[in-house]
């Protein structure tokens, strides 16, 4: 169940993603590990701001970067978008569990 | 393109027949949807369907658009994007109503698109930071009133390999014993028909329960907080059977 860090997580993720241009890098990682140079020329934007957003996603836990050679390669975390999955879920389960009070009430007797 | 990631997919069973339960998903949502816990703006707000909009209206009459409807087939189901606090349409939500028995409705609520989520989040956070109690109401509640209709009812409980599963595959994952473990609690309350893999999917496999028409609720909720379900390292779906023969 749900707790005060649980909390803390979905709200890291959710503020990360809250940039589209955020958004788009999680897209494009989603193809695979990539440098940050292939991210940039996929965006419409340079590498420095590349890097910057790629700093906030992997403080939020959505994306981790491994050295290889002289490059970092940047992918999507395992279960980095965890956080803001169980959020969903546990309103979703309230709405639905206040859903079936509602239907349950006005039915049968 | 880019892969998707994996919708969030609830089951629940509710104690009524699918015209009511979809009546009061829609024509009703103002009575049961927790604005408190879930909404743009703040205390005295309202939400309806209105024409194809999910329309919320605050006490002071602005008004937020939460999504359109894109599909509707009464009682069968309803599609509609779900971006609430956000113009961008991007998330989208199905439900979906099927009979179970004489008496009953399962609900299987879909939501795909869901990371593209995070300002409608942020409006809704601040009161679960409050410390809105994340309590799963219902799901302690059954009625007592029980389906006295039907005396059992046949489910299906489909398995895929979810997120979780790596590449050593579902079957030599830890949290595949707790889906296990699962099984054994199915048969242990001799509700078991049938459960094995499906050979022709790497991961997949099958389970039938035949459950007490008043249970079925439960045994809903159950296949849903199986650890292996909820770690993601299987994906859910349930299904009612109509058993006819033999």
């Amino acid at each position: 169940m749900s707790n005060q860090s649980a909390a803390a997580s979905a709200d890291a993720v959710f503020d990360a993603l809250g940039d589209p241009m955020r958004r788009r890098i999680a897209e494009v990682l989603r193809d695979g590990p990539q440098p940050v140079g292939r991210i940039a020329d996929q965006l419409p934007v340079g590498r420095p701001a590349v890097s910057k957003h790629l700093g906030v996603l992997e403080g939020a836990g959505i994306v981790t970067h491994q050295s290889v050679g002289t490059r970092n390669l940047y992918a999507l975390a395992p279960g980095g978008y965890a956080a803001a999955q169980v959020w969903l879920t546990e309103n979703w389960d309230a709405a639905l569990a206040a859903f079936r009070d509602a239907v349950e009430k006005g039915g049968r007797p | 393109m880019t892969r998707p990631l994996p919708p969030i997919r609830r089951h629940l069973v509710v104690q009524a027949d699918p015209e009511h339960a979809y009546r009061v998903f829609t024509e009703d949502i103002g009575t049961w949807w927790p604005l408190a816990r879930f909404s743009v703006y703040e205390t005295g707000n309202t939400v309806a369907f209105e024409g194809d909009e999910i329309v919320e209206r605050s006490a002071d009459g602005r008004t937020s658009t939460w999504g359109r409807v894109l599909a509707a087939d009464p009682p069968r189901g309803i599609r509609f994007s779900w971006h609430p606090g956000q113009t961008e349409e991007r998330g989208a939500v199905e439900v979906t109503f099927t009979p179970v028995g004489a008496t009953q409705t399962l609900v299987t609520l879909v939501h795909s698109g869901w990371e593209a989520y995070a300002d409608a989040a942020s409006a809704a956070r601040e009161e679960y930071r409050n410390g809105w109690p994340a309590v799963l109401a219902g799901y302690g509640a059954e009625t007592a009133a029980g389906a006295a209709g039907d005396d059992a009812v046949w489910l299906v409980l489909s398995h895929a390999a979810g997120p979780a599963a790596g590449a050593d595959g579902v079957f030599a994952h830890p949290l595949f014993a707790e889906h296990r473990a699962f099984l054994a609690s199915l048969a242990a309350d001799g509700v078991l028909v049938g459960a094995g893999p499906l050979p022709d999917e790497p991961g997949a496999g099958q389970t039938v329960v035949r459950v007490p028409a008043d249970a079925a609720s439960d045994y809903v909720s159950r296949a849903e907080r199986d650890a292996s379900v909820s770690g993601e390292l299987l994906r859910l779906r349930v299904r009612p059977w109509n058993v006819l023969l033999p």
